[in-house]
């Protein structure tokens, strides 16, 4: 309870997210090119009896909400355990090119390996994530590491890997039309399978990212702090990497590259309960959650009838928002 | 007397002067038809075959998402040389073939137009974008274009003759249809303004969808396509490919058309149908519109009948 003089109606906070989430869930789920009256909706939601409207609701809409109500918690809880433990404000799978890592591992998988299970989608999608977070990391430790240079690195880095991930799709283009998602990001059109994909990974990353919300807490305090409070930062520090880079490739293997999400959503958590990650990583789950279904009910509604890829519309609130942060760092130093 | 024949000499050398090809940029004025001719689009490839003035060189590549010369077409394109795909030509390849004559799409070319004409002179017609009236008009200007008017003026008489056979196997109490181009990630609808939707209403069958902002083609969903619930459900696939529809056809809504309880779902070649656009190309699409039964809007059936997937 540090901060709950600073930051008292933590609660307050917590209930007006929540509400904001369902609103935006019900929000999406009500909106769609068949014209579905609200109270229709919301009574088809708990008493499905068959019509087309009602399969409307149960098989298209509520599934796409769903899987994009876990991508931006994914990516927002992800994000927000970066920052922590690399104590860097500009720090996020997008940025990190942990998200490029990932396309492309997906990519190369699905060219040169199309035998593997669908399961194993996320796996691979980590293990990109992984190689393009140890890449950057590299990069960024033989010229000394600072938060702006590792965010440079990173993104020079996911251009790169983007790069390829555009060059596999043109030269197999045979073979990676059967990919889910384009590298614009978007969770149009996805159906339960997605979110049984999605699911058996993204629940029990998130419960485990609360759990270790208190570690993050320590390696948030710098090394030395958590060393000299009796934690063993090495292995802390692997795991949750690890948690969080899982959490992205699962995102990214259903909805595809959404860079910038896992940037704002911590910083708003942040500024509305402080910087306690016990209470920054479900909040940040909330807020991304709740970010990923409004900007998705925005990108169907901008050019009706056509989708907009989400990942556009949210890159051009996220760009901005870098430029800020990291004006707002300069100034600090 | 001998100035009479001089005179009418030089009359007619004017008038041999006096190609002048319509298009959507001006006016092309040649002294003689054209014989070297690069052509940028398939309607365009398949208008001067029809012609039996075959061009040298066409976009028929397969980089990019373009798919070649279509399947009713390919057997007729002899000596073309590929100047690469529609989308990114390679100019290097045009200039190689030292054209005459350029045919471009108005919309599809539009910034890659001014590097063309330093090639040689282009004539644009819109044929991605083009209704089967505009694709009509162009037979003659690209007959006139190449010296022969006189077959395009037969071409179309011919097809006029065969579109008044067809029309006579319309039902014209059909309810309207909707037709649309389906790949593995998207649904596309062809309006009543796309070439093929334009086709068929000339045909009697009217289209259920209309252009929207100005677009005759455009993307919707399971859910638009349930919200439109046509009576006759067109799609155009490719056999090597599996279509987006194949995997909505798995949702109960899918049953729920009211085209799928009609039995009214005809799948046919997407390229034969909506790339083609040109006089071959509508012939062979009224010869498939009349044997389905489209046209007299009877239950689809063998190898005109949507494909569904297997469970």
């Amino acid at each position: 309870m540090l901060y709950s003089r600073r930051f008292a109606p933590t609660l307050l906070v917590y209930l007006l997210a929540l509400g904001l989430l369902v609103l935006s869930f019900l929000l999406a789920i009500s909106l769609g090119a068949a014209n579905i009256p609200l109270d229709e909706v919301w009574r088809l939601l708990f008493y499905p009896e068959g019509s087309n409207n009602a399969l409307i609701v149960h098989t298209l809409r509520l599934p796409r909400a769903i899987v994009a109500a876990l991508v931006g918690a994914c990516l927002g809880v992800a994000g927000a355990m970066m920052q922590g433990i690399t104590r860097n404000p500009l720090s996020e799978p997008g940025i990190m090119g942990v998200n490029a890592g990932a396309v492309l591992a997906i990519l190369v998988a699905l060219v040169f390996f199309p035998d593997l299970p669908p399961w194993s989608t996320v796996v691979v999608a980590a293990v990109g994530g992984v190689g393009a977070a140890v890449l950057v990391y590299s990069i960024t430790l033989s010229v000394g590491l600072t938060p702006v240079r590792l965010a440079l690195a990173g993104i020079a880095v996911g251009s790169m890997l983007g790069a390829a991930a555009s060059f596999l799709l043109i030269i197999f283009e045979d073979r990676t039309r059967g990919v889910l998602f384009s590298l614009s990001g978007s969770v149009a059109g996805r159906t339960w399978e997605h979110v049984w994909t999605l699911l058996p990974w993204a629940v029990p990353a998130l419960l485990l990212a609360l759990i270790l919300s208190h570690q993050v807490n320590l390696l948030s305090l710098g090394e030395d702090v958590a060393r000299g409070l009796g934690t063993r930062v090495e292995v802390i520090r692997l795991v949750s990497t690890t948690l969080a880079v899982l959490l992205a490739g699962a995102a990214v293997s259903v909805a595809g590259p959404i860079g910038f999400l896992g940037l704002m959503v911590p910083h708003a958590a942040r500024g509305l309960v402080g910087p306690d990650y016990r209470r920054v990583i479900p909040l940040s789950a909330i807020l991304g959650a709740s970010l990923m279904l409004l900007s998705d009910l925005a990108a169907r509604l901008i050019d009706k009838p056509l989708e907009t890829p989400v990942g556009i519309l949210i890159a051009g609130l996220g760009a901005p928002f870098l430029v800020y942060v990291a004006r707002r760092m300069a100034v600090r130093d | 007397m001998i100035n009479r024949l001089l005179a009418l000499l030089v009359l007619s050398g004017l008038a041999l002067a006096q190609i002048q090809v319509r298009h959507d940029l001006g006016t092309l004025s040649l002294g003689a038809p054209a014989k070297r001719v690069v052509v940028l689009e398939y309607s365009f490839l398949d208008t001067l075959i029809a012609l039996g003035v075959p061009p040298v060189g066409a976009a028929i590549g397969t980089q990019g998402g373009d798919r070649g010369v279509p399947p009713y077409l390919r057997s007729r394109v002899v000596g073309v040389t590929s100047v690469g795909s529609r989308a990114v030509p390679s100019l290097e390849a045009i200039l190689a073939l030292q054209p005459q004559v350029i045919i471009a799409d108005t919309f599809v070319h539009r910034d890659l137009i001014p590097q063309l004409q330093r090639i040689a002179p282009v004539v644009a017609f819109s044929s991605r974008r083009g209704s089967f009236d505009d694709l009509n008009k162009q037979v003659v200007e690209m007959g006139r274009l190449v010296g022969r008017e006189a077959q395009a003026q037969k071409l179309l008489q011919d097809q006029e003759r065969l579109l008044l056979k067809a029309r006579a196997f319309a039902n014209p109490k059909a309810p309207p249809l909707l037709l649309a181009v389906a790949t593995p990630d998207s649904f596309t609808v062809h309006t009543n303004e796309s070439f093929i939707g334009s086709l068929l209403e000339h045909l009697g069958r009217k289209s259920l969808a209309k252009p929207q902002n100005n677009q005759t083609q455009y993307q919707v969903g399971l859910e638009g396509l349930v919200a439109l619930n046509p009576a006759t459900l067109v799609v155009f696939t490719a056999p090597d490919e599996t279509p987006v529809v194949r995997g909505w056809a798995r949702n109960p809504l899918w049953s729920r058309l009211e085209a799928a309880q009609r039995g009214r779902i005809y799948e046919f070649d997407r390229d034969n149908w909506t790339r083609g656009r040109g006089p071959l190309a509508t012939r062979f699409i009224l010869a498939e519109l009349i044997d389905s039964g489209l046209l007299a809007d009877k239950p689809a059936s063998g190898a005109y009948s949507f494909k569904m997937p297997t469970p």
